[in-house]
């Protein structure tokens, strides 16, 4: 017991006959003991962690996340912000900028370009987001079964089209669907499917259905890989145990393979969309002229994207920065609503 | 896929397998026919259906050659290297800190940035070349970098591996050892988290060097093209011979085909070993 307390506790004699009240008072002064102890330590500690390092645990995630928020802010959402600002005057190159308010918007409204191109953008989108889901699905199940050779050497070969360069593939697949000599044309004709050569570049719908299946072509190996790794996560012990039960191999893939790989599929499905929205640089390259021009937005603009338009607004002969910013906004605000909506819908089913 | 479950093996194999040889020429052709055709003369190139090499390789060779090709690898090299360095960095950063630190904003953070991954950036273009131009940066090769340093995907990628893959316990006995924030950054959580980083750096790469609009925009000078610009000037209009035009396409993507398949395992382990869920 420390010392004051016993000297105090020997001298005062009231106390000292009452042995609850004196209990009470020694447990006060030891604790106040401790506690002035307590708090010498946390100094100690606090020094000598000040000394060894300036930046605490507690500081730290604020100085990590620095660089990002550096970057980002400046460099991307100030620009998106901008963006909005921008679309509310009127510049173009050389002239006076002005202040117009929601003129660009209401232009934009009846701007059948603009409409042709929102159209266009969800067509491709609701086509080949599912099918590119399906078709990775049909993939991955084939190489993450067991009787399956060489899964490796396949998983690498169907991420390959992900890889070219989309300039490039715009310039290959340009070849490929060539009028007179594209090779498709001529396996197709050649096949007897097809009397007279179909102008894949020249008009709207092969235009369309060319720019499909480019892009299926492109993202059906990346797919795949991402539910290769999602089956790959399941536990095979579930597996196991319906096997007990006795199940077929259709039940297996409805019943436990698709529900768990509904994350999976939530993903795949936002990066893709993601993806065909920014569907820009195969069509520049697949269609530009021998002449050195591009045909913006295809055979009666049958595969005008809203980027395209936007940069074909912004950045050819005539720039008008003000109505490109517009067509951003514009086009933002119909994306948002949409995945709004989307969402909603696909939450209630759930 | 499977035809039977009792049955020998080789009954649900086979058609399995070709029907995965299909999807893998379809994959493939493409690939292979880019790199026939540039093995051919132009003017020989449309009589038929290349599916053996030619003979004109050489030839065509030289003429991609006397193209500035040299220059848009070295531009676009030094760009992607940049981008997926900065992006990795940039992005194991933040998402150690959001993955293992309890901070006031903490959810603000992580929702803020899970929004505007749905946003995507080539809407705020006009506005970036403005500012890149009032900041006098246009005709170099930083504005290319930076869209790809602040990546949301990348920040997200890290955060749920980490998650998983590092044990708190590690770092708390750093801590109590006496490391510093960072060194416990560099020296703990980074060995942990390689396989993530690895993987994100390859795809920065990729998304870098296969970029056609931001160069398109924001680079006019001819010595500063990357490849997707060396490519479109090479095809069409500025020159008719299609044949070597191929070949210079297949020496571009070349590389990256190349590095995708000397890294593909780690790309695999980079994938299975986390929670993909986004």
């Amino acid at each position: 017991m420390p010392e004051s307390i016993r000297n105090w506790r020997l001298t005062d004699k009231g106390i000292r006959k009452n042995t609850k009240a004196r209990a009470a008072v020694e447990l006060y002064a030891a604790t106040q003991m401790l506690k002035k102890r307590k708090r010498l330590m946390g100094k100690v500690g606090e020094i000598e962690r000040n000394k060894k390092r300036r930046i605490g645990a507690r500081q730290f995630p604020y100085i990590a996340l620095l660089p990002y928020f550096i970057i980002y802010l400046t460099f991307s959402a100030f620009p998106l912000i901008a963006t909005v600002g921008i679309s509310m005057t009127d510049w173009t190159i050389g002239a006076d900028i002005n202040f117009v308010g929601l003129k660009n918007f209401l232009t934009l409204f009846t701007d059948k370009r603009f409409l042709t191109s929102l159209t266009n953008i969800f067509l491709f989108v609701i086509v080949i987001v599912p099918v590119e889901i399906l078709l990775g699905l049909i993939i991955a199940s084939m190489l993450t079964n067991k009787k399956m050779v060489g899964k490796n050497v396949f998983r690498v070969i169907n991420f390959l089209p992900y890889l070219l360069i989309p300039a490039a593939a715009g310039v290959i697949f340009g070849q490929f669907f060539g009028r007179q000599t594209g090779i498709i044309n001529r396996v197709l004709m050649s096949l007897g499917m097809l009397k007279k050569p179909i102008f894949w570049t020249g008009q709207g719908v092969p235009a369309r259905i060319m720019t499909i299946l480019i892009v299926l072509w492109k993202y059906c190996g990346y797919t795949s890989l991402f539910f290769i790794a999602g089956i790959t996560n399941i536990d095979t012990s579930i597996y196991e145990a319906a096997d007990l039960d006795g199940i077929t191999p259709v039940q297996k893939m409805f019943k436990i393979t698709l529900p768990l790989l509904k994350p999976v599929m939530k993903f795949v499905g936002l990066t893709t969309t993601i993806n065909t929205f920014q569907l820009f640089d195969e069509l520049v390259m697949l269609f530009s002229t021998t002449n050195g021009g591009v045909k913006v937005g295809g055979p009666q603009n049958s595969v005008l994207t809203p980027i395209w338009l936007m940069y074909d607004t912004a950045f050819s002969n005539v720039p008008r920065y003000g109505y490109a910013a517009a067509i951003a906004v514009a086009t933002f605000i119909v994306i948002s609503l949409v995945s709004f909506v989307v969402g909603k819908i696909t939450g209630k089913e759930e | 896929m499977e035809k039977k479950k009792t049955g020998s093996i080789h009954k649900g194999r086979v058609p399995m397998l070709i029907v995965m040889l299909l999807i893998s020429a379809v994959a493939l052709f493409p690939f292979y026919s880019m790199l026939m055709m540039g093995t051919y003369k132009t003017s020989d190139l449309y009589s038929s259906v290349k599916l053996l090499p030619g003979n004109y390789l050489m030839e065509n060779l030289k003429r991609v050659l006397a193209t500035p090709i040299f220059t848009f690898y070295r531009n676009s090299l030094v760009v992607a290297i940049c981008s997926s360095l900065a992006c990795v960095l940039v992005s194991s950063l933040a998402g150690y800190a959001l993955s293992k630190f309890r901070f006031k904003g903490r959810n603000l953070v992580s929702n803020f940035i899970l929004i505007t991954m749905m946003v995507p950036s080539q809407l705020g273009i006009v506005a970036y070349v403005l500012q890149m131009r009032k900041m006098g940066m246009t005709d170099t090769l930083l504005p290319l970098i930076l869209p790809f340093a602040a990546s949301a995907f990348g920040v997200f990628w890290i955060r749920s591996f980490t998650d998983g893959a590092v044990p708190y316990e590690v770092i708390e006995s750093a801590r109590i050892d006496g490391a510093g924030e960072f060194e416990i950054f560099w020296k703990i959580v980074m060995p942990f988290i390689r396989p993530a980083c690895i993987t994100l750096l390859l795809l920065a790469f990729l998304w870098s060097w296969n970029d056609f609009l931001y160069p398109l925009v924001l680079i006019n000078k001819n010595e500063l093209y990357t490849i997707p610009l060396g490519i479109r000037q090479m095809s069409g209009a500025y020159s008719n011979d299609t044949a070597a035009q191929i070949l210079g396409l297949s020496l571009s993507t070349l590389p990256i085909l190349l590095l995708f398949i000397a890294f593909n395992k780690n790309m695999i382990e980079g994938l299975t070993s986390s929670s993909v869920k986004g």
